[in-house]
């Protein structure tokens, strides 16, 4: 199927999805049209969202929009649950080496205020839990715990705390207190090792004191007893080290993905779409296989607009780093609308994107990759991977997405701001998203017109 | 000249600064809105944001040592750190307790402050100083655990909350007893204990951060003569309940505890603005103080504030002042 690449409505999707049936589609079982998602589903963000055409993109829609399906059919199964919250691709890695388990984030909960645009109820009852808007919008998750609507309530919870945002490390503990106890484990800031200390180099290239990794080690063989008294499994060293293996099955498929698509000219797979298949990779979607199958797809798609020259958007259309998941995903439509591109991102899940050590202990291996996430170091030292990532992409403005009352983003863009601007001289724009952005979007619009403006500018000074 | 280590965070041992031969100071910061710099950050707690900009503008040489027992003041030392990498020492504090590997961990970050110490300019720390330091130390604190006002600034507390101590020893009022949960004061923070004694209640238990409940627990000599570091990490560590801590249970333990003891009738939760851990715990400070909460949000009164904040604290004081049911 060569057809061109557009971006389409979910009416538009309605005709193209007879279209490609009648072509001989086949799909896996949770596939079909998008419009149930938005009709039966209530994900009515859809009816505003514009999304790619191909058969690719549909069948990575079907994977996210069906997942609280999935999740309640894998509890009615027998299977065991585990919520994993905070580390952002650790825990599910070790969850997934067992048999018969499913890891998967509430957190990602976060997002399904835009999705449903509000119609759940979800931010109005974590109002009343004692969870308000002074939190980012994480705190849906405490809510969607207690009404049980969304995703069935896991039989275990494991939270990271240590260097962690606080609403993430206060509304944990506000679940905890509500009645889901959590295994609580740790992951200190990562610092700079002292001269003459021993350290060792992480999945990003920075590097951690060994006493940091030996740490985190021992927490997460806390995790290990837990996960192997909860379900009266062994997970030993072979069977983690096969969970590795998977998890950087999916990683590796995403290199290439995001490589492809980052750097063809014109972009072969939207922003949107790609943030999604980013996502992918801390959990899997709760089906490592369908994942598996789901992104080779999306590269599959997007080679075969490389080769045929085709894509979204013209030619040499400003290229975006873009910092931080926008709490609305039409965010990224809006980009593409107001004339950007992506060209690199940091979702917050830089580590879970980086391939995990596979020639040291599984246990180590994993501390190396949790001490590696963004959000753990400095903001100076993420602000350095930006830079990095920026300039190898020749990202041309950068967009640090603002999450509301996130502790972290009171003081990043600052901070990323200025380490752009030094070391690249690139424009930076602070932009606040969020959940439902439509009463904002003439701001947010404007806002981002201006940064492709003034990178245009730029480009032919 | 001796150089000053200033900090603000209770679980960073005055003593242990001081035993390699510096000077310790519980930074009191300005407010934020005074200084220009950090005040244009959107979202950021006012206390850290007052802080940064404190040690910022500061003329006197001095390190600092900041903690990452909140997400806003860690990325407050990565604002220090940009411009004064040298200065800054960021102590990682876990937050998990009931571990081994926590309590190793926490030891092990104040033996790397002590390097650190050492390389802006202190001496290396010996038991004997450290021991006789901390005996020192204690006896301050015993004093005022007593009731005792310290006569010089302290450095081993919050010296707002020594401010506090003495407005509440000089307080006769037999009015409504209160108690001050929260984040740590600033000077003008202050204003809280007027009003009280001005709607004529009376503070019964200052339980901010960097107050009575965060004093380091009292020493063991015997424990000190035998190892004084670990009785150091004991006394901190292990005696100091905190908001950040996971599981939370120890914090509303000592606060119950602590309400019926002084037969406090009320709690103040004092919440700089944006501070999440504060603000996600007074549900369940509600149902476990077993006294009546008012949450008092600071950093806003600039913008009309004052007088709701007032009023909120006003009305709780006269419907705490009837006598209880029998």
């Amino acid at each position: 199927m060569t057809d061109p690449a557009e971006k389409i409505t979910l009416d538009e999707w309605d005709h193209r999805y007879r279209e490609l049936c009648c072509r001989g589609l086949r799909e896996p079982d949770y596939g079909g049209s998008l419009r149930r998602h938005a009709e039966a589903g209530g994900d009515r963000r859809l009816l505003r969202l514009r999304m790619d055409n191909s058969a690719a993109a549909l069948r990575l829609w079907n994977l996210l929009l069906s997942e609280e399906d999935r999740l309640h059919r894998a509890r009615a199964e027998g299977k065991y649950l585990v919520g994993a919250m905070k580390d952002l691709g650790t825990v599910p890695v070790m969850a997934y080496a067992l048999d018969n388990t499913i890891a998967f984030y509430p957190d990602g909960a976060w997002w399904t205020p835009c999705l449903m645009e509000h119609s759940e109820g979800l931010l109005a009852l974590a109002d009343r839990l004692g969870v308000d808007d002074s939190f980012c919008p994480v705190r849906a998750m405490v809510a969607a715990l207690v009404d049980q609507k969304h995703f069935p309530v896991p039989d275990t919870l494991v939270c990271s705390v240590g260097a962690t945002c606080d609403d993430m490390a206060a509304i944990a503990q506000r679940i905890d207190e509500l009645g889901f106890p959590v295994f609580w484990w740790e992951i200190p800031h990562r610092r700079a090792a002292e001269p003459d200390e021993p350290a060792v180099e992480l999945p990003d290239g920075f590097r951690a004191p060994a006493a940091q990794v030996e740490f985190v080690a021992g927490g997460l063989d806390r995790v290990r007893r837990h996960l192997e008294a909860e379900t009266g499994q062994s997970l030993d060293d072979a069977r983690l080290a096969a969970g590795i293996g998977r998890a950087n099955h999916v990683r590796r498929l995403l290199a290439r993905l995001r490589h492809f698509a980052y750097l063809g000219d014109p972009s072969p797979m939207p922003a949107l779409e790609m943030m999604i298949a980013e996502i992918l990779s801390i959990h899997f979607c709760s089906n490592w296989t369908e994942t598996v199958a789901v992104l080779e797809d999306l590269l599959a798609e997007v080679r075969r607009r490389l080769v045929a020259g085709g894509g979204h958007g013209a030619p040499g259309t400003i290229r975006i780093y873009w910092v931080n998941p926008p709490a609305d995903l039409r965010a990224m439509n809006l980009l593409e609308e107001c004339g950007g591109r992506i060209c690199g991102t940091d979702y917050m899940i830089a580590h879970a994107l980086d391939p995990i050590p596979e020639d040291v202990p599984p246990l180590e291996a994993l501390a190396r990759a949790a001490l590696a996430d963004p959000l753990v170091g400095s903001t100076a030292d993420r602000a350095a991977r930006i830079c990095r990532e920026a300039e190898a992409s020749e990202a041309e403005a950068v967009v640090v997405s603002r999450i509301p009352g996130a502790s972290h983003c009171a003081s990043e863009a600052l901070l990323v701001g200025q380490n752009v601007g030094r070391r690249l001289g690139l424009p930076v724009l602070d932009l606040e998203v969020p959940p439902v952005l439509d009463a904002m979007e003439p701001t947010v619009r404007a806002r981002l017109e201006a940064l492709v403006e003034t990178a245009v500018n730029r480009r032919h000074a | 000249m001796v150089k000053t280590v200033a900090y603000c965070h209770p679980l960073v041992p005055c003593e242990w600064i001081e035993s390699h031969g510096l000077r310790s100071r519980w930074i009191v910061p300005r407010d934020a809105e005074a200084s220009a710099g950090a005040g244009s950050l959107t979202g950021m707690c006012p206390y850290a944001r007052a802080v940064v900009d404190s040690l910022a503008s500061s003329d006197e040489p001095s390190l600092a040592v900041l903690t990452t027992a909140c997400d806003q003041m860690r990325r407050g030392a990565g604002l220090l750190a940009e411009d004064r990498p040298d200065d800054v020492f960021l102590l990682h504090v876990p937050k998990t307790r009931g571990t081994p590997g926590s309590r190793a961990y926490y030891g092990d970050e104040l033996r790397r402050l002590g390097r650190w110490l050492v390389a802006g300019g202190g001496n290396a720390s010996t038991a004997d100083r450290l021991a006789e330091i901390m005996a020192r130390r204690a006896a301050a604190r015993d004093a005022f655990r007593r009731g005792e006002t310290p006569v010089e600034t302290p450095s081993w507390c919050n010296p707002i909350a020594a401010a506090l101590a003495a407005e509440m020893n000089a307080n006769d009022s037999q009015g409504a007893a209160l108690g001050l949960v929260g984040g740590p004061l600033r000077q003008r923070d202050l204003a809280v204990a007027r009003w009280i004694r001005a709607a004529g209640g009376r503070i019964a238990l200052d339980a901010t951060c960097g107050g009575y409940r965060t004093l380091a627990g009292p020493i063991d000599p015997a424990a000190v003569a035998r190892d004084p570091f670990e009785e150091l990490v004991r006394i901190y560590f292990d005696h100091i309940p905190t908001i950040f801590e996971r599981p939370g249970d120890r914090l509303y333990a000592w606060l119950a505890g602590q309400v019926a003891a002084r037969q406090v009738r009320g709690l103040l939760c004092l919440r700089h603005v944006w501070c999440d851990l504060w603000h996600a715990a007074l549900p369940r400070l509600k149902e476990t103080a077993g006294v009546p909460i008012l949450e008092l949000d600071l950093g806003d009164e600039d913008h009309g504030g004052e007088s709701r904040l007032r009023g909120r604290l006003e009305a709780m004081i006269e419907s705490l002042s009837h006598p209880e049911p029998r």
